[in-house]
């Protein structure tokens, strides 16, 4: 099917944005602007119910919940699609997520994307408070986990392939980034 | 979809936006723009917005005959990426083509709005510097200033902070 969603030339509400409903592509609501993008392929979508695998029984030990590209409001009339977000409890009803309940949010980076997840979503999710932000090449499997300090993020660790990212905080687990990709 | 958000409908079955798609899109009722293989669409300009373009324009024609003045082109940037600025001086291009190649930009004039200026501030900064367009203006209605930035090997260090006012004479 082809679509046919584009702005009308006016800023788009949430409430424009929200009535779209399901679309073959992924939709998002940068500030009344729309950016739409192309459905993953399947080496996204291994690395993300990998990463989601690796980490959900901890999640749930921590009293924490993973969705896999979920709308979250990060403040009006801007939200993200983020291809993975760890959460508290939430209301699992809701269209959007709000920015308050997360606490984790992961982008699967490919080489020809990376400015708008390196440069513009990191704004945007740091402006939005959230904690961690932690990004997968989805090319090498390279994790690079970012930590809030005051307004910006910092980087707390860089995990290669063939190495191992422990995890304390929010939730004790332990990933091996050559185990998110998929067989050669 | 609903009829209100039907502009153009984009060649899209969830695969990627390529320039030539993009190009094909020809005349929408929303000013977009390639990312990286997706498109953002954004809203339509202000008549404050366009009076502060016209006026900075003008400002910047300085009557030299060799640089072009030209506003809400698109600029190719990069495989897959293409911006339209609000305002671009370049030198010389072929008018008749649909993209302007960014090795031909001079100068590059984004005017913040409460819908652009996150994109503005981060993500053009970036892709400005990255396609190697040695000077960005930035204008900032909200608090009257012009801030000017050149290209460093570091990406853009800030030249100055103008007054809006000073520079357009609209006192909006």
């Amino acid at each position: 099917m082809t679509s046919a969603i584009f702005g009308r030339g006016v800023p788009m509400t949430e409430q424009e944005f929200l009535a779209l409903g399901e679309t073959s592509e992924r939709v998002e609501l940068f500030d009344g602007s729309l950016y739409v993008t192309p459905a993953p392929t399947p080496r996204h979508q291994h690395i993300s119910s990998e990463l989601k695998f690796a980490l959900r029984t901890a999640a749930r030990a921590a009293g924490l919940y993973i969705h896999e590209a979920v709308n979250v409001r990060l403040r009006p009339n801007r939200i993200p699609i983020p291809d993975l977000v760890i959460s508290y409890k939430i209301d699992f009803d809701e269209l959007v997520i709000d920015a308050e309940s997360i606490v984790v949010v992961c982008e699967i980076v490919s080489p020809s994307n990376a400015a708008t997840d390196r440069v513009l979503k990191m704004h945007y999710y740091a402006d939005a408070g959230i904690r961690w932000y932690l990004l997968i090449e989805q090319e090498t499997g390279t994790l690079q986990l970012y930590e809030l300090a005051g307004r910006h993020y910092t980087e707390r660790s860089v995990t290669k392939a063939d190495d191992v990212l422990h995890l304390t905080e929010p939730l004790d687990a332990e990933i091996s980034p050559g185990d998110l990709l998929p067989p050669d | 979809m609903t009829s209100t958000l039907i502009g153009r409908s984009l060649p899209l079955e969830a695969l990627a936006t390529t320039e030539a798609d993009y190009v094909q899109l020809g005349e929408t009722s929303a000013r977009t723009e390639l990312w990286d293989g997706g498109v953002l669409a954004c809203p339509r300009d202000t008549p404050r917005h366009q009076m502060i373009l016209s006026a900075l324009g003008n400002a910047l024609r300085a009557n030299r005959a060799d640089l072009n003045v030209i506003a809400g082109v698109p600029v190719h940037l990069g495989p897959g990426r293409i911006a339209v600025p609000d305002l671009i001086i370049a030198g010389t291009i072929d008018p008749d083509q649909p993209l302007v190649d960014a090795r031909s930009v001079r100068l590059v004039c984004e005017i913040t709005s409460p819908t652009s200026a996150t994109v503005d501030w981060s993500l053009k900064m970036h892709a400005y510097a990255q396609a190697g367009i040695p000077c960005y203006l930035v204008a900032e209605p909200e608090r009257g200033l012009l801030h000017s930035y050149m290209l460093s090997a570091q990406g853009y260090v800030e030249q100055s902070v103008m007054q809006l006012v000073r520079v357009t004479g609209l006192n909006l």
